[in-house]
């Protein structure tokens, strides 16, 4: 389950990165890429109705720890979502973080990812430190605890992670018949 | 006035499941066979699946029992029963109050959906249908579980 970062994306292609040539073919060949900062994993989907809901919760999340040195890879794995359709959608929600179309599937398959959003938490040494959803809660309102906040924040202090994994409804990942 | 259709048809409103009501429901409906779906106003595939596994309930002559579990936000239950309704689906009608129940059903289920879960007779769990419905698969392990039990008896022991 630790290794499972490397090789992300290896069958994926950027749809829109503020990722250098390099640092893109560091991410897909060499595994020392992913240990050198904290990275989330987020699958989301530009048709699920939910995983649009949490948009400007990953939006926010986005603005507030990349200054931190997080490395966010927000990572689209329905197969039945194309190019277009996930250009659109970012436009429509505002995104300004990349996302990134993984064909085949491989990177949820790598992850275990089942729905979206779901999101993984990696320490500098590419660890796995949380798995889960964004909160607790669909209404923003009604949110107790902050889980993707929380996780981060002992991650980026150098403390175990105090819930390291939570549970959310979320839409199915589509993935290729095989 | 609108609010008073569903009692006016005799539903109730979804009554509220979490981890320490969700056995003792499972429980309660021991004797049939068993299909909890779990499910969300904002789930088209969920939405589809419910007037077909409706049917099967109302086809299987009480062989078969469908419960239906909200994933919804309180907010949404108006929305949520509307669509029940439209299903014809009166009974067994909860809501999610709390995500621990996902983990109590099967630690290895996320919280994705749509995700429909099969429990025998005695109320143990069968099958887990995750994602988009596999009906030719589905209906099979209901057959299978509403198979009449035969029972081996000794040769020569008259029926």
């Amino acid at each position: 389950m630790r290794w499972l970062a490397v090789g992300l994306l290896c069958a994926s292609s950027a749809l829109a990165s503020d990722f250098s040539a390099e640092e893109l073919r560091g991410l897909t060949e060499n595994r020392a890429f992913l240990k050198g900062s904290v990275t989330v994993v987020v699958f989301l989907s530009a048709r699920c109705p939910i995983s649009n809901a949490y948009g400007d919760r990953l939006q926010q999340a986005y603005n507030n720890y990349r200054g931190q040195g997080v490395r966010f890879l927000f990572v689209d794995s329905n197969v039945n979502e194309e190019e277009a359709e996930i250009r659109k959608n970012a436009g429509e929600h505002g995104y300004t973080f990349p996302i990134f179309r993984d064909i085949g599937s491989r990177a949820a398959d790598r992850f275990g990812a089942q729905a979206t959003p779901e999101l993984f938490v990696l320490d500098t040494n590419a660890q796995i430190q949380y798995h889960g959803g964004v909160d607790d809660a669909q209404n923003p309102a009604r949110v107790h605890h902050h889980s993707l906040r929380e996780a981060l924040d002992q991650v980026l202090a150098g403390l175990p992670v105090t819930v390291a994994e939570t549970k959310s409804f979320g839409c199915t990942i589509k993935r290729p018949r095989r | 006035m609108m609010a008073l259709v569903p009692f006016l048809l005799g539903l109730g409103a979804l009554a509220p499941l979490n981890s320490a009501s969700y056995r003792p429901i499972i429980d309660r409906n021991r004797g049939v066979v068993l299909m909890v779906a779990f499910w969300a106003t904002w789930c088209e595939p969920c939405r589809e699946e419910l007037p077909r596994l409706r049917k099967i309930e109302r086809e299987s002559r009480g062989r078969i029992r469908l419960i239906t579990v909200s994933a919804d936000d309180p907010e949404q239950d108006g929305a949520a029963e509307a669509l029940l309704q439209r299903a014809r689906i009166g009974a067994g009608r909860y809501r999610l109050a709390g995500t621990e129940v996902i983990t109590q059903v099967d630690p290895q289920w996320s919280g994705a959906l749509p995700a429909v879960f099969v429990y025998d007779a005695t109320g143990t769990l069968r099958g887990k249908f995750l994602g988009e419905m596999d009906w030719a698969n589905f209906q099979q392990k209901l057959q299978q579980l509403t198979l009449p039990v035969h029972v081996d008896r000794p040769a020569g022991q008259r029926r």
